[in-house]
């Protein structure tokens, strides 16, 4: 009974445990820089892939993060598919690459956001999908488009998106420019290969949040556990 | 040492009792703390939001004279209230657990009050969102922010799959969708969504004189 009982026990620690483990789970990438501002992170990982990352006052990063750095990044995924960078660090400190290029699928979502559009390309080095608005991910409305229509749209943009910030006045800064630009279009190439081949897994990311809250079933539990303690110490003073 | 098995029994069985003991009183007290927490934000979180539109109003800051920063994770954007609903609660920025944990969140990308677009709420249909079900076609929404109070008309209910994003497109003209699961009755992880969509009727009279201007991007964070 002791054994049972014991058993029962670690079953219950367990599974409560792999519950509050679920959201706690980070993943680390290294990469480099393609675009930064205070509020988002577009690195090139190690695997080729594109990865849009959310940065918020939370997040210990360096001072300065220029386009090429290499970084490491600490991160986890939000309910609403994207990704928020916990820790920035410069440098390839990466424990676990493969595992992160591994969520290569589920990289591309900032494109277009809506409530920033036209604010793209902030700096020289920005490219498109970089969102200079709010601290936070793109919403999974652009990730559940037709993914032949996200392909063609970012190629036209690729194509067409002029680089508002540059000022070709000068020679030096046209050649940024130019760089730039096509630096974008490799970046874009890549994302539209990106998700041409995630297809099924984005449009299965790509949801409204989540909002149920755990209170209900551990409160349910917690009453159940307290009935079935009640009952079990009702029999042991009864006989 | 246990001298027979029904000694061993009954011993086992008060460990096992013990322990049941333990786990309920761990999973009721983590019920009633995130209870706690969320009163204790609300009520706090309403006072200074009180105390901040009252101070903007005193100084005759104008919306638009205001700088606009885009919101940090969790910061206080306003208060949703829905009679037909009864529901009186703070919106935060963010759809992380903490966040809906203890206020209504606010889809991040999605518009802001008095910005063009559609302004997405989301939040537990166990606790702000339960009275959702009984809201009505054209019930009045309000959103009150520091700005002044944006008034809202349900013109929309529908149930959709989780997948169904569309729901949090813009419109042509300002509109509030709020986002809970669906069933209301259920325990974990519902399979569908409860979308109500509102249009913006009106809202506040500093706004319509002077529009908000957009974001600039790349601004610091610090709060307004």
């Amino acid at each position: 009974m002791k054994r049972i009982s014991n058993i029962f026990l670690a079953l219950v620690l367990a599974v409560s445990t792999a519950a509050l483990a679920q959201d706690a789970m980070n993943k680390t990438v290294s990469g480099h820089v393609i675009s930064s501002s205070a509020f988002d992170l577009a690195i090139q990982t190690e695997a080729g892939t594109r990865l849009n990352l959310v940065l918020d006052s939370s997040t210990s990063k360096p001072a300065v993060l220029a386009a090429g750095d290499q970084v490491t990044v600490v991160y986890r995924t939000l309910d609403t598919g994207g990704f928020q960078a916990i820790q920035v660090l410069e440098g390839n400190a990466a424990t676990e690459p493969a595992k992160a290029a591994g969520s290569t699928t589920r990289t591309v979502t900032n494109v277009g956001s809506p409530g920033t559009g036209g604010q793209t390309g902030d700096s020289h080095t920005s490219s498109v999908g970089t969102t200079g608005g709010y601290q936070a991910p793109a919403p999974p409305t652009r990730a559940t488009k037709d993914d032949s229509s996200m392909a063609s749209m970012d190629h036209s943009m690729a194509d067409t998106q002029p680089m508002p910030r540059t000022t070709p006045d000068t020679m030096d800064h046209t050649a940024m420019a130019n760089d730039s630009m096509s630096n974008d279009k490799m970046a874009n190439d890549t994302m539209a290969n990106d998700k041409m081949a995630s297809k099924n897994t984005m449009a299965n990311d790509a949801s409204l949040p989540k909002t149920a809250s755990r209170e209900p079933a551990v409160f349910v539990f917690g009453l159940l556990a307290l009935g079935a303690a009640a009952l079990l110490m009702r029999q042991r003073t009864t006989h | 040492m246990l001298n027979s098995p029904s000694q061993a029994i009954r011993s086992g069985a008060r460990s096992f009792e013990r322990a049941l003991f333990l786990v309920a009183f761990l999973a009721l007290a983590y019920v009633s703390w995130i209870e706690f927490d969320r009163l204790s934000y609300q009520r706090i979180e309403s006072a200074r939001l009180s105390s901040v539109a009252k101070n903007a109003v005193s100084q005759g800051l104008a919306p638009a004279s205001r700088k606009r920063k885009p919101p940090v994770a969790s910061e206080v954007i306003g208060r949703l209230t829905i009679p037909a609903a009864e529901i009186d609660a703070i919106v935060a920025e963010g759809v992380d657990d903490p966040t809906l944990n203890r206020a209504i969140g606010h889809i991040p990308n999605t518009a802001l009050p008095g910005e063009s677009g559609n302004v997405a709420l989301a939040g537990h249909r166990d606790t702000f969102f339960r009275g959702l079900a009984k809201l009505k076609l054209a019930d009045p929404i309000q959103l009150v922010t520091a700005d002044g109070t944006y008034d809202y008309r349900v013109e929309d209910l529908r149930i959709v799959e989780p997948t169904e994003v569309g729901v949090l497109d813009p419109g042509s003209s300002p509109t509030l969708t709020l986002v809970t699961c669906y069933p209301f009755h259920y325990i974990g992880a519902a399979p569908q969504r409860y979308i109500v969509r509102a249009r913006e009727v009106r809202r506040p009279a500093a706004v319509r004189r002077a529009p908000l201007a957009p974001l600039a991007p790349n601004t610091d964070l610090d709060r307004l």
